[in-house]
């Protein structure tokens, strides 16, 4: 155990209190993501994985259990732990610039910096040449390459993802699935993301938890050996249908329908 | 009764094509010399109805005076300097109230859609107040602070701060969560976000909420100048029936109605230089 992992999940579980008592939404989960691994969490709706990424976050506190962060354990939300969510949460005041340095400007960074970071994050996710756009002016997927700038601006210790990449039609996904592997390649960052996408899931991730639902716990721990200098012909590897098939398996058994079946 | 369904459910297999006309669209753009028409015609056919009512003598000139004697009447308060005195003292009357009523409503709004704790603070007794009409209020206003500047200040105040208020907390409303989240991810505190998200994501709809509310504002200045006034427009109307002056009462209200349109484009070119990025295209 000389490697510390990024982050450490122990034993955590949440309940909500309901008027027909506390509703258990989360239990007994256990994970961890290494440096630079890409973890997704894969379940169907309502297994608490949001809940999950936003206790991550610091945006909502665990009933039980912790979250470490190198180590350390999570009281709050902080600029250590990035965050893209699935819709839009672009500032439409400000230009897509002004959002990156948004996070800079609260963490009172040096101007010289950060107009260094703007520039070099805007140049990893292509969006350049629309520094001084507003948010509305540009596509979806757009959006969310601003709204990962922004997450990675502040050079967090790990990048949180809540499907990213849900609203977005098929084909933007699928280059936006292509574009966020290459950022990861290239960044070395570490990336916790949500989905319930499973070809996403195979795609990006070194390894993925699925979770069962009501309550989620983790059901299994895969390991995605597609190497990691894969690219988007991995899509057609053998391995890769294997996986994503073995993922819908498992999560068949999850859906409403199936489980009355049992 | 299969004989009273039968041609019903024939009507609906087989509908009529075409023959619907282009101009009721629903929602739908119409011909521009059309949609002209219908703009000139809604100015042309209630001036032309007043001018041949008055001028064919239909009706008696002392109910409704001529456009002419109106226009006549127009120039003579113009040039008096009565119209400008009037129209001023009006105008800073409602723009008083209502700066006093927006500086309240607005921090105070903020606080009650971010905070529970306001929200508890203010809501039930805003939800029984803003039922009170502002009129009703007039004898206690003149009772409290009697007859002067103060009292109408006072009408206008009361008349708007409610609904500013209700307003600029529904704004907050709508700032979606997820905003606030992504902020405290990216290091914000609280005071951060209030001053730094919150507050310019309701601009638009707080500036929107104020050029809806000055309207209702301006127009309580009539009833505010039914207090004992001896300037501003309402009191011009009173004083021109006292004298069966109704081509200055139609001045009076024209000009309300002129002033009032021209205070909404002014909000509306605010809109566009403070918050140029939400300017609906």
């Amino acid at each position: 155990m000389t490697d510390r992992p990024a982050l450490e999940i122990r034993r955590l579980s949440k309940s909500f209190p309901t008027r027909s008592g506390p509703l258990t939404v989360l239990a007994d989960i256990d994970m961890h993501v290494g440096e630079n691994e890409f973890v997704c969490i894969v379940g169907s709706s309502g297994c608490g994985k949001s809940t999950l990424l936003n206790i991550v976050a610091g945006l909502e506190e665990p009933s039980a259990g912790e979250v470490l962060l190198r180590g350390r354990r999570i009281e709050g939300p902080g600029a250590d732990r990035g965050m893209v969510f699935q819709n839009y949460t672009l500032y439409p005041w400000l230009t897509v610039a002004g959002n990156v340095e948004f996070g800079l400007k609260i963490q009172k960074l040096p101007a010289t910096e950060r107009r260094e970071r703007v520039r070099h994050y805007l140049e990893i996710v292509g969006l350049s040449r629309f520094a001084d756009s507003l948010p509305r002016q540009l596509s979806g997927g757009m959006k969310q390459r601003a709204a990962i700038a922004r997450a990675m601006a502040s050079e967090p210790q790990i990048l949180l993802m809540d499907e990213p990449f849900g609203a977005l039609d098929a084909q933007t996904k699928q280059t936006l699935q292509e574009f966020l592997l290459e950022v990861a390649q290239k960044t070395h960052k570490t990336f916790l993301m949500i989905t319930h996408d499973v070809e996403e899931a195979v795609f990006l991730s070194e390894r993925i938890y699925v979770l069962s639902a009501r309550p989620g716990r983790v059901r299994r721990e895969l390991a995605v050996s597609l190497g990691s200098g894969r690219d988007r012909s991995a899509r057609r590897s053998p391995l890769f249908g294997q996986l994503k098939q073995e993922l819908l398996d498992l999560l068949h058994d999850e859906t409403p329908i199936a489980q009355e079946a049992r | 009764m299969t004989r009273v369904i039968e041609p019903v459910s024939t009507a609906i297999v087989a509908p009529e094509p075409k023959r619907r006309s282009r101009l009721l669209a629903v929602r739908a753009d119409i011909p521009r010399p059309a949609y002209v028409t219908a703009v000139a015609l809604s100015l042309l056919v209630p001036l032309g109805a007043w001018t041949a009512a008055s001028y064919g003598g239909l009706v008696d000139p002392l109910f409704m005076p001529t456009p002419g004697a109106v226009a006549a009447a127009f120039w003579r308060m113009l040039t008096s300097g009565d119209l400008v005195a009037d129209t001023l003292a009006s105008v800073s009357r409602v723009g008083l109230g209502f700066l006093l009523s927006g500086m309240l409503a607005i921090p105070l709004g903020l606080l009650v859609g971010t905070f529970k704790l306001f929200e508890g603070l203010v809501e039930p007794a805003m939800g029984l107040f803003r039922y009170m009409p502002a009129a009703a209020f007039v004898p206690l206003v003149i009772l409290w602070i009697g007859l002067d500047e103060p009292a109408k200040i006072a009408i206008i105040f009361i008349g708007s701060f409610f609904f500013n208020l209700l307003m600029v907390i529904d704004a907050v409303k709508f700032v979606p969560m997820d905003l606030v989240k992504v902020s405290y991810t990216l290091g914000a505190g609280r005071r951060d976000v209030f001053f730094r998200v919150i507050l310019p994501a309701t601009l638009p709809k707080i500036l929107d909420a104020l050029r809806v509310n000055i309207a209702a504002a301006w127009n309580l200045v009539v009833v505010a100048e039914l207090v004992a006034a001896n300037s501003g427009l309402g009191f011009r109307i009173l004083n021109a029936q006292r004298f069966l002056r109704t081509d200055e009462i139609f001045v009076g209200i024209l000009v309300i109605g002129l002033v009032g349109l021209t205070i909404d484009l002014a909000f509306k070119l605010l809109f566009r230089l403070i918050v140029p990025w939400a300017v609906e295209k």
